[in-house]
């Protein structure tokens, strides 16, 4: 068996949150695409000084790196080179309190910028409980940005926005009218529905569940730990969560499925709000949730407008760390630092961050255009700020939202055809490297979630390509015969994908739980290959979008280099869940851990 | 004044700002390394906490020499002149003449400074903004949104400057309530104007500080700073900023340079008051302020930083 990677999630007691709090990975570490190859360029002689920032800022971050490298820095007579890589802030966080590995993806960072300074807080943290000295240390504001609610405009409006004062109080009495928006007047619009997303990856889900703790206790700053332990503010808390569609690892699933079923001429039937940092809604509203900059885009025909919690909001702060690591040497660290006062000091530079949608780390430049009033935005809020809670407390809230999160109801279907049987990488099979990833997952799952385990081939049971192996139950019930029954898969046979796909939603829709998260995780190497007409893809997409109350998400995992990414693809959006892609197999367990961040 | 004097002033500080800026950007921060300066007429340099950056930089170009930061307790090195408040100087040094003043102010947002002075019977005074500590907006006479009230103070442990802001709110012992009030802090006087500035009414509603920090984010951040309203208490505790030096050459030059009249006058621009006269010239929204208490004694200090301590 291939040996267990350490990205696997653990759940109990303050220092093993701790660890679970930054091993949120988010997307992996990716290199900027500076250079023609997509690697960032360092002129011949000129020391590299690497970047880890976060995905929001990388676009910025690389322009300015550009325009820093471009003045010829020198220290001590050696030119240098600042180069941007892209690492999400937990799983910078994670290889940073865990050590950063050497395996040629980002090299370990002279300079950090994680979305929020609660991250470098985490890894100081859990540094020190190894006996280690801290190393995020020396920091300085780049740029802010606030937690908001973006919500549709005619929902914020029905709620009394913008005049009206709206928090999370009134999104929880919200979420448990059983009136749904037929208590604002609009039963057509159905149950409040909230994106969400989960707190061990993403800083917006970890500001979200800081601000609903927050709420729930009726205070701004101090929250300890008997007030995360209280039953009122768990139930308080329990309340939100009920909303949420599903969680997962970034904003932009929820942002991207929003736009697509504006587009679609369905604004407002895949969320309600989304708990998404405020620079966003100018991004989605331009059309462009992913922030490329590209130009031709076509704008939601229904806006996204932000609110302000009344109770509060925690804003991502975006600090530029100089690592006081072993790795940063004087050089290095006086480069990194005029790099940062490169981009922090000057307001001309400044201005640029205003441009992309923060509000500037230099108070010298005023918060302005885009973030405005035409953008649904409002420059004068937010008026109360929460205070992130220390680390030991926040350790526990993240523990409290693992209780009182939407509970789940999946089925994993696997695929176990003939070429799951191919060379993944290292010696195992692609299946060898799926069933690995399978296992570590399920202790990503509280044991109340409900999960299955199917597979499929060709022709398993009779005629069918599918065959039940665990059906879905309350994990504590089902996990020693998942795992069993994971260890004894084997690969032949075809890929009857189609059918198999429909039969799991439809064994998921027979049973359909309101107060869960109904989803299917699908995982194949290949494509269609059931008996005609089974591999008519229109057909499925018509059946899996064809109950607006009841949607069962389907999750494909598009795995190794042949599978069909645009069917699979397809298959998400009809159920505005989200493809993720394992094309390399030995990325699949770190994938499949984002997979199962949805719940 | 008339328009053409307010346009020649508003540019001779606008410049003089920019100088400023450029002079401290160039100014290495780590308080060891002497800039280089093929120009300098003086050959000793000048040191400066944050807050007095901007008038020590215009200071210090006036002059022909540069400047960088001053960390409180550390050690300048040879060859440069600092100018610091006598409690952040390690004993080492050789302190000199006290070179500027400034009192305890309060920086208010100017929405909210009209509720406190009807809730306060028209003065925003230290007693006005104790009675608010605990207290939501919505019970003062403001907004629900608002939250509650929320000040900002900088370190008392850490810096003179934060000693004093403290020593103004504790005069009569530790307010009720300002734990839970007490939701801005910083290390120093500068950087607690900068967060405010920065997070705006989100993160504090007032702040008890420096007149020279509230002036110098006055002038750099005018987009944001020109909602902040300036009250004074009276009396109050006043920071007194002397010069000192660890010797080497051109350090007493400098010395006499940075005492001299004709300098002296021009500290007022900056929101700096001069150690032996008046300021004049300075910027738009600073007053008149109150009356300085008499300096700290030992036994005070204890009591008051035992109390900080206390409270954090």
């Amino acid at each position: 068996m291939k040996p267990a990677k350490g990205g696997s999630v653990k759940r109990i007691g303050v220092v093993l949150v701790l660890c679970l709090l930054v091993s949120g990975c988010g997307e992996g570490s990716v290199r900027t695409t500076s250079g023609d190859d997509g690697t960032p360029t360092v002129p011949a002689g000129c020391r590299e000084v690497p970047a880890a920032v976060s995905s929001e800022k990388v676009t910025l971050l690389t322009d300015l790196a550009e325009a820093f490298n471009a003045t010829e820095p020198t220290f001590e007579g050696q030119c240098v080179a600042i180069t941007i890589y892209r690492v999400a802030s937990g799983r910078a966080a994670k290889l940073l309190a865990e050590g950063w590995p050497t395996d040629g993806s980002a090299p370990p960072p002279v300079l950090w910028s994680p979305a929020s300074g609660a991250w470098g807080a985490l890894v100081n943290h859990r540094l020190e409980l190894a006996g280690t000295d801290p190393i995020a240390n020396d920091s300085q504001r780049i740029m802010l940005t606030p937690l908001v609610l973006a919500m549709p405009k005619p929902m914020a409006e029905a709620m009394g926005w913008p005049e009206a004062d709206i928090g999370w109080s009134d999104i929880l009495a919200l979420a448990q009218d059983p009136e749904g928006w037929g208590a604002f007047g609009h039963p057509e619009w159905g149950p409040f529905r909230l994106g969400k997303t989960n707190p061990n990856f993403s800083t917006s889900g970890l500001s979200a569940t800081i601000a609903t703790f927050y709420a729930a206790t009726g205070k701004t700053a101090g929250l300890t730990l008997d007030d995360v332990g209280s039953a009122s503010v768990g139930a308080f808390v329990r309340g939100v969560e009920s909303a949420t569609v599903h969680y997962g690892d970034t904003t932009l699933t929820f942002l991207d499925n929003m736009l697509k079923e504006d587009l679609a001429g369905r604004p407002l039937s895949y969320a309600s709000a989304a708990a998404v940092e405020e620079v966003s809604i100018i991004a989605y509203n331009r059309g462009d949730p992913a922030d490329t900059g590209a130009e031709d885009l076509t704008p939601p025909n229904v806006p996204l407008v932000a609110i302000y919690p009344k109770e509060g909001t925690v804003f991502s702060d975006n600090p530029a760390f100089v690592l006081d690591a072993p790795w940063v040497d004087d050089i290095s660290r006086r480069a990194a630092e005029a790099f940062r006062s490169f981009v922090v000091d000057d307001p001309e530079i400044q201005a640029r961050v205003l441009e992309f949608g923060f509000r500037p780390g230099n108070p010298a430049v005023a918060v302005g255009d885009p973030i405005s009033p035409a953008n649904g935005l409002n420059p004068s809020q937010p008026e109360t700020e929460l205070q992130v809670p220390d680390p030991a407390v926040l350790a526990a809230l993240v523990d409290g939202w693992e209780t009182y999160r939407k509970t789940a109801r999946v089925i994993m279907v696997i695929d176990v055809s003939g070429s799951m049987g191919d060379l993944g990488g290292e010696g195992f099979s692609k299946l060898d490297l799926a069933k690995q990833a399978v296992a570590a997952s399920l202790d990503q799952f509280k044991s109340e979630d409900e999960v299955g385990l199917w597979v499929f081939s060709t022709n398993l049971d009779g005629d069918r390509d599918y065959l039940q192996l665990v059906p879905p139950a309350p994990l504590q019930q089902t996990k020693t015969q998942i795992r069993s029954s994971v260890d004894s898969l084997i690969a032949d046979g075809g890929t009857g994908l189609y059918d198999s796909t429909r039969a799991a939603v439809q064994a998921v829709r027979d049973g359909f739980d309101q107060t869960k998260i109904n989803a299917v995780i699908l995982l194949t190497d290949g494509k269609c290959d059931d008996d005609p007409p089974g591999c008519e893809l229109e057909p499925l997409l018509q059946f899996l979008s064809s109950s607006e109350r009841d949607v069962v998400r389907v999750f494909p995992v598009a795995y190794g280099a042949d599978a069909n990414i645009a069917e699979l693809q397809a298959i998400a959006d009809a159920t505005s869940a989200r493809l993720y892609k394992a094309t390399d197999p030995l990325t699949i367990e770190e994938v499949f851990e984002q997979v199962v961040s949805n719940f | 004044m008339s328009n053409w004097r307010s346009a020649l002033i508003a540019a001779t500080v606008g410049g003089l700002i920019l100088l400023a800026g450029f002079l401290i950007e160039r100014a290495p921060d780590d308080g060891t390394t002497p800039p280089t300066s093929p120009d300098s007429a003086s050959e000793a340099v000048l040191a400066c906490p944050a807050a007095l950056m901007p008038a020590c930089a215009a200071l210090a170009a006036e002059l022909g020499t540069t400047v960088r930061s001053y960390l409180a307790g550390s050690d300048p090195g040879p060859g440069t002149v600092v100018i610091a408040p006598a409690g952040d100087i390690p004993a080492e040094l050789e302190t000199g003449e006290v070179a500027a003043r400034s009192p305890i102010a309060i920086a208010v947002w100017q929405d909210r400074e009209g509720v406190l002075k009807t809730h306060c019977g028209g003065t925003v005074d230290l007693t006005c903004l104790s009675s608010a500590f605990g207290e939501s907006w919505r019970d003062l006479g403001g907004l629900e949104s608002w939250g509650d009230f929320k000040l900002g103070l900088a370190d008392a442990a850490a810096s003179e400057a934060g000693l004093a802001a403290w020593r103004a709110l504790a005069s009569s012992g530790v307010p009720a309530e300002l734990d839970a009030a007490l939701r801005l802090t910083s290390a120093d006087d500068a950087e607690l104007m900068a967060d405010l500035l920065l997070f705006g009414t989100a993160r504090a509603d007032a702040v008890v500080t420096t007149e020279v920090a509230i002036a110098g984010q006055l002038q750099n951040a005018p987009g944001r700073g020109g909602r902040l309203v300036v009250w004074y208490p009276d009396p109050a505790p006043w920071v007194t900023y002397v010069v000192a030096t660890s010797g080497g050459k051109g350090t007493d030059d400098l010395i006499a340079d940075l005492l001299d009249g004709d300098l002296q006058s021009k500290l007022g621009t900056f929101g700096l008051r001069p150690a032996r006269s008046e300021a004049a010239g300075l910027p738009e929204g600073l007053g008149v302020p109150g009356i300085a208490l008499p300096d700290l004694d030992e036994t005070k200090r204890a009591t008051l930083l035992d109390a900080w301590n206390g409270l954090r």
